[in-house]
């Protein structure tokens, strides 16, 4: 496996798409500190270099549904991935070589968000106000998420053999994890209670507090919470507001999603009849 | 005779379609073996499945005397290359980067004699120029020179000189001669451009329907195919007498027919023949090429 490991790293030294996405995750990581502190001093609140830390979080899944389709597609389009069966390369070698390439890439693009911003962002912010442990198991749920987003968008590659489709697949469902996640969020951020207004005969206004209908309670709140800490983009809203309800759960279910989409992947690739 | 590929009874079906019905073929060491077929006979699905990239559904194959089925097939597959439908080649990358990419592939320690290589198929002054903007010979010529990095034994290239100019062809033909001359490297060539692979092939296989209707040498073909007068008489035996008297090869077809494998003189056959009572009813040259040789094939399977 390391032949076309090796063979992998060489073409990503020299893919446009991989350079530019890591400039712009290095020019996001420089702008978002700024913007930070520019607004802090003009609104004159105090600002946490936290706050911004982990919003990469937020697009990392989209950039690396870009990557993934389009570096992964280009063995299809092109027929490259013929060259590596056809000289004895195994299936499950090629697949996980592959794996490999879009972790390490999802993990340097977080990377070059976040080493800008802290250096950046230390001068002008100063240090954590959260706790180092929060801030640190944040941050190592954000990469494996970003390593979750990578298997699966590699599984999604290596089955699919159609480049646009591949990437038309990819971006759509790396929206499809955040919108669903701004759903669930919505869901579970309703308040316990609202406030009514009603006119009484004097016709004067009195407000009294109401239960809301639209607050989960019990078993409902339960499932909806587990399917916002499972679903990507739930994952990656929780990482870059540094609110989740659950933090330690959030890494083992990346972990449960990279398993379940490289052996799946891995499984489906090795019995699929190639072009 | 030692073989490089043997398939037995070889089998692939696509949902109800089957692209291959119990193929059965043999390539010798040394060969340059054309395989012939109408396009959608199952030339490049055979092609796909020694390859590795696609599973027989039944029936298997025997690569470097290791058959399919076997864990260590990816050691005999480290000796073969091949050019599968179009090149498979990185567009975005120039000659030089897509070998080095190639090496790596297969371990090699070294980018030793890949300038060898880009010059063996004449692609060694192309420099900073990626393969997108190659003509479609030289993304030809790349995928063969792709295919050769690990100097493999048999190369397998499906329709080499699909859709290239009689120049790229002429440099394709030379470049396989050089290389099974100088590097004894084995070639199965899928092509339906028979006058092409006549120039080439020492051995043939036709295939019609998935199935291997023949195989033959070239020189047997040869023998088939070559020159002669074909004789209507009304006598072959008279014939016969006459031609031994003449010392001609011949062969008698039927108590009527017989096709004579020299040039003869016409007039003194003639009287020859009519000394022992026999009539010349008609006389014909015929010079059957490797396409009337297949459309007598494949023509004679269409009216079973």
């Amino acid at each position: 496996m390391t032949n076309i490991l090796s063979a992998n790293f060489l073409r990503l030294k020299k893919n446009k798409v991989f350079w530019g996405g890591l400039l712009l995750m290095a020019a996001w990581g420089v702008f978002m500190p700024v913007n930070l502190h520019m607004d802090a001093v003009q609104s004159g609140y105090a600002d946490n270099i936290e706050n911004g830390l982990f919003a990469c979080a937020l697009f990392i899944g989209i950039i690396i549904a870009v990557f993934c389709s389009l570096f992964i597609g280009t063995e299809y389009n092109d027929g490259t991935i013929r060259n590596k069966i056809i000289v004895g390369g195994r299936r499950w070698q090629i697949y996980l070589a592959n794996a490999v390439v879009s972790t390490v890439v999802g993990l340097v693009l977080c990377g070059a968000y976040l080493f800008p911003y802290l250096c950046v962002g230390m001068p002008l912010m100063g240090t954590f106000t959260a706790p180092v442990e929060m801030v640190l198991l944040t941050a190592l749920t954000m990469l494996l998420l970003s390593v979750a987003f990578s298997s699966i968008f590699t599984c999604i590659a290596m089955v699919c053999q159609n480049k646009a489709a591949t990437a038309v697949i990819c971006i759509l469902l790396a929206f499809g994890f955040w919108m669903v996640g701004m759903v669930l969020n919505q869901m579970l951020e309703a308040p316990k209670t609202h406030v009514c207004y009603s006119l009484d005969e004097n016709g004067e206004m009195s407000s009294y507090e109401e239960p809301n209908p639209k607050y989960l309670e019990g078993t409902k709140r339960e499932i909806v919470q587990t399917l916002y800490d499972i679903n990507p983009g739930g994952q990656a809203i929780q990482c870059a507001t540094m609110a989740a309800v659950n933090p330690p759960r959030l890494p083992l279910y990346s972990l449960g999603i990279i398993v379940l989409a490289t052996g799946a992947g891995c499984a489906l690739f090795r019995k699929r009849d190639l072009k | 005779m030692e073989y490089v590929l043997q398939t037995n009874g070889l089998t692939k079906k696509y949902r109800h379609f089957k692209a291959l019905n119990q193929l059965t073929m043999n390539v010798p060491k040394g060969a340059i073996y054309g395989f012939v077929g109408k396009n959608g006979a199952g030339k490049t699905t055979l092609i796909r499945l020694i390859c590795g990239l696609q599973f027989p559904t039944s029936g298997g194959y025997t690569l470097y005397g290791r058959k399919d089925t076997d864990k260590d097939i990816f050691r005999s597959r480290r000796r073969i290359g091949a050019v599968v439908e179009t090149p498979s080649i990185y567009l975005d990358m120039t000659a030089q980067d897509n070998l080095k990419h190639q090496y790596r592939i297969l371990g090699l320690p070294s980018y030793a004699g890949m300038e060898d290589i880009l010059k063996l198929v004449g692609l060694a002054d192309t420099g900073g120029k990626r393969a997108r903007n190659f003509s479609l010979g030289m993304r030809q010529r790349l995928g063969i020179a792709i295919a050769l990095v690990g100097s493999p034994d048999f190369l397998v290239l499906d329709e080499p000189v699909n859709g290239l100019d009689p120049q790229g062809i002429i440099e394709i033909r030379e470049l396989i001669l050089k290389l099974n001359r100088e590097r004894q490297i084995t070639f199965l060539i899928s092509s339906h451009i028979l006058d092409e692979l006549s120039r080439l092939a020492t051995h043939y296989g036709f295939i019609d329907r998935g199935q291997m209707v023949k195989e033959v040498s070239a020189a047997d073909l040869e023998k088939a195919c070559r020159k002669c007068i074909h004789l209507e008489v009304t006598d072959t035996g008279a014939l016969a007498r006459v031609l031994d008297g003449m010392d001609v090869e011949y062969t008698i077809l039927s108590d009527r027919e017989a096709d004579v494998y020299a040039k003869v003189a016409v007039s003194r056959l003639t009287l020859a023949l009519a000394e022992q009572n026999c009539e010349v009813i008609s006389m014909q040259e015929r010079n059957e090429s490797l396409e009337s040789y297949y459309m007598s094939l494949i023509g004679g399977r269409k009216n079973d």
